[in-house]
């Protein structure tokens, strides 16, 4: 996770191509709470951890998953009105900060198929196994909060773990 | 005042007596449920939103898993 948290730290926002915002800050957390929403910040990231599963795949390799959540949080603009959806102006919704969001995320962890930046750690396989923009999860007042899974594959030696 | 007319008026006046007790019995029970919600309402922390939803959506991831 904290090769994970490198990464998210390294993206650079410009306007969509490839990112869209730069984290003013990407965090650990055992838990998502309100003390994450930073009262000055505008973007930021929270890797928060779940489970690890491991098993033996030969003699002498581990195939272990690391589950964990990316929190992705943008501040929205002051001016911002979701009350009211027909006066909204493309592009400002919501969801469209959540889209940038996710895309931010998935493109910096999952667009590098040779998985380059986690070949030194044994790891195989990452992907985002599901993205949960839902408003009855993610409205938070004042910020546009997307979920997202992230599974991670990798395999060690038994003495090298 | 006859005797009997006597009664009927005392009779009146014990039934106003008990009305009134009533009344006040019930003013006094909702006072005490109204300072109670005052209270609790103090006491009751500020829910946390984003705690809240995170929790919601990993309940809700897990038990997709689980029917999987």
């Amino acid at each position: 996770m904290a090769a994970v948290r490198t990464l998210l730290a390294g993206i650079v926002g410009t306007g969509g191509s490839p990112y869209w915002y730069t984290p003013n800050a990407v965090i650990r957390s055992p838990s998502f709470h309100g003390g994450c929403l930073h009262p000055t910040h505008d973007v930021v990231y929270v890797i928060v951890p779940d489970r690890t599963l491991r098993r033996k795949e030969s003699t002498r390799t581990l195939l272990g998953q690391v589950e964990f959540d990316v929190v992705a949080l943008k501040r929205l603009p002051t001016s911002y009105a979701d009350q009211n959806p027909f006066a909204a102006a493309a592009g400002t919704i919501r969801e469209t900060y959540q889209a940038r969001l996710a895309a931010d995320v998935e493109g910096r962890l999952i667009a590098d198929p040779t998985l380059a930046s986690f070949q030194s750690l044994g790891v195989t396989k990452l992907e985002i196994t599901s993205d949960d923009r839902s408003a009855e999860d993610t409205a938070l007042e004042g910020w546009a909060c997307a979920f997202l899974r992230v599974a991670c594959e990798y395999r060690y030696g038994y003495l090298a773990p | 005042m006859t005797a009997p007319e006597l009664a009927a008026e005392m009779k009146a006046l014990r039934e106003s007596i008990e009305r009134l007790r009533k009344a006040i019995e019930y003013l006094t029970a909702l006072k005490a449920f109204e300072d109670l919600a005052v209270r609790l309402r103090a006491e009751e922390p500020p829910q946390d939103m984003a705690a809240a939803g995170f929790e919601r959506y990993r309940a809700r991831l897990k038990a997709r898993e689980a029917r999987t």
